[in-house]
């Protein structure tokens, strides 16, 4: 690999909230700020995949406690700096099991991490939100997915795919729209209660509960 | 037909990414005391990979580790393919079904990431197999012992050129555009000093007598300002050439870093951006002339 692109690769943590902000049009803020106005002071907060640690430091501030989540280092450096009083595990979220005891929190939030994961990886890490949530506690998972909508699947190959390509050069990272999702959640023995559309049905918020 | 098709741009585009599935592969018909092997999910590997294990008729298990499409060296030097990706693996695919052992057959180039005593400590014991996995066979025939041979590295003239045609590739793309802005009528010429400079970076590196690359660079332009000079007698021309050929030697050479085994992290940045500094000053000098 080339040494100057591996540079730009290096530096991608302090782009990647831009890049992001560009690919969703600001509906992933929008997604961040609903989320965070689930969140109540005292809770005890899981952000897995906290990548730069906005929605932690959004949810620190209405008082919660914040463990964020995120395996890539570089993207935990720059949380640590945005959002300090929050604890951060680097570890992959396959490997909550190791890391977070049963019944530990209230609730368990999560942003384009899902996107990221293979089928495989889905069930497991949502087997593990179920053991690590409380009895009652929520969870509230925003991600992209594939609209069924025709027109709205129009725009999204139109619209999307050139700002992938965008979004890939500023961050060399994208997104890749979940399926079956409400499946994966039914297996790993919870339902969603609630699912609320973003940027045409492109984006989805997600209640679940046990 | 298409595995070629998909060899050839991966060859050129080595520089990007080229994920596959992360999954485990059962290959033949293995049992619970079949051997376990690990690499990672780029693509060009678990496609070579496969095909040898399914030809030697090796039965085992295939665990495809994500690397979000990195090779296995690179991976393992970036901290991608780590003790903990491979944990992660052994975890969600719930290898520990497959098989009645616990022994796990590690790339033996992924040894800067995954860590056979964090392993042990995870009840698995890691066992790094050869440097090729055309050696696989014989490694596993001999009781998983390594001959001298399967532990050598060796960077051949042909591994070299498809090094030099990958940075020839990327070196273009970055350069096309200070080309096209500053050169414009030389544009072929300096395309050709890029490949120069990327392809002699490779295949003869090793014949200068430098350890930093950058150094490497700088000395490949001597004979090419030697040239100029005989061929070129407009004295401001002269100028204009010597600080292309020195920019892109200087360039080349310094990125050579990131495709060499030569290792990267040589701390020539600064010394780059003084040259290019240096070539600025000059250039502009030139323009005044």
């Amino acid at each position: 690999m080339s040494f100057v692109y591996m540079k730009i690769l290096e530096s991608r943590p302090e782009r990647y909230d831009i890049g992001m902000g560009l690919l969703t049009l600001g509906s992933l803020t929008k997604i961040k700020r609903q989320i965070a106005d689930h969140v109540h002071p005292g809770d005890r907060v899981l952000d897995l995949g906290c990548g730069t640690g906005t929605l932690a430091q959004m949810c620190i501030e209405r008082g919660a406690q914040v463990t964020g989540v995120d395996a890539n280092s570089g993207m935990l450096a720059v949380a640590k700096r945005n959002s300090p009083s929050a604890n951060f595990l680097n570890i992959s979220l396959s490997n909550l099991d190791e890391h977070l005891e049963d019944e530990s929190f209230d609730i368990i939030l999560s942003t384009l991490a899902f996107s990221e994961l293979t089928r495989a990886e889905r069930l497991h890490v949502l087997k593990q939100i179920k053991r690590t949530l409380k009895k009652g506690g929520k969870v509230l998972i925003g991600d992209e997915i594939i609209p069924e909508n025709l027109l709205a699947k129009f725009f999204y190959y139109a619209f999307r795919l050139p700002m992938r390509l965008l979004t890939w050069i500023v961050t060399q990272n994208t997104t890749n729209a979940i399926s079956n999702f409400d499946d994966d959640v039914r297996q790993a023995g919870m339902e969603i209660v609630n699912c609320q559309p973003f940027m045409l049905g492109m984006f989805i918020l997600l209640e679940i509960k046990k | 037909m298409i595995g070629w098709i998909k060899d050839i741009y991966q060859t050129l585009f080595r520089f990007a990414r080229f994920p596959c599935e992360p999954e485990t592969i059962a290959i033949g018909h293995p049992d619970k005391s079949s051997p376990v092997l690990v690499t990672c999910n780029f693509d060009y590997t678990v496609r070579h990979l496969k095909n040898y294990l399914e030809k030697q008729h090796i039965d085992c298990f295939l665990l495809v580790v994500n690397t979000k499409g990195t090779n296995v060296w690179c991976a393992a030097a970036e901290g991608i393919f780590t003790t903990e990706s491979v944990l992660a693996h052994l975890k969600v695919y719930n290898v520990r079904e497959l098989v009645n052992h616990t022994r796990l057959i590690l790339p033996q180039l992924s040894v800067a990431g995954v860590k056979r005593k964090i392993l042990k400590e995870h009840g698995w014991e890691g066992i790094y197999g050869p440097v090729y996995f055309t050696d696989l066979k014989e490694f596993l025939d001999n009781g998983l012992r390594k001959s001298k041979d399967m532990q050598a590295l060796e960077y051949g003239y042909w591994e070299r050129f498809k090094m030099g045609l990958s940075h020839a590739v990327f070196c273009s793309l970055v350069c096309i555009l200070p080309i096209l802005l500053f050169a414009s009528e030389w544009w072929l010429q300096a395309l050709l000093l890029v490949w120069y400079f990327a392809f002699s970076m490779q295949l003869i590196e090793h014949f200068i007598p430098f350890e930093r690359l950058l150094y490497k660079g700088l000395m490949l332009t001597v004979p090419l300002l030697a040239l100029m000079l005989f061929f070129s007698t407009d004295p401001v021309l002269q100028i204009q050439i010597a600080i292309g050929i020195i920019a892109l030697g200087a360039f080349i050479g310094f990125d050579s870093q990131g495709h060499s085994h030569l290792g990267q992290n040589q701390n020539s940045g600064k010394l780059t951006a003084g040259i290019f500094a240096f070539l600025a000053l000059f250039y502009g000098g030139s323009l005044l002339l």
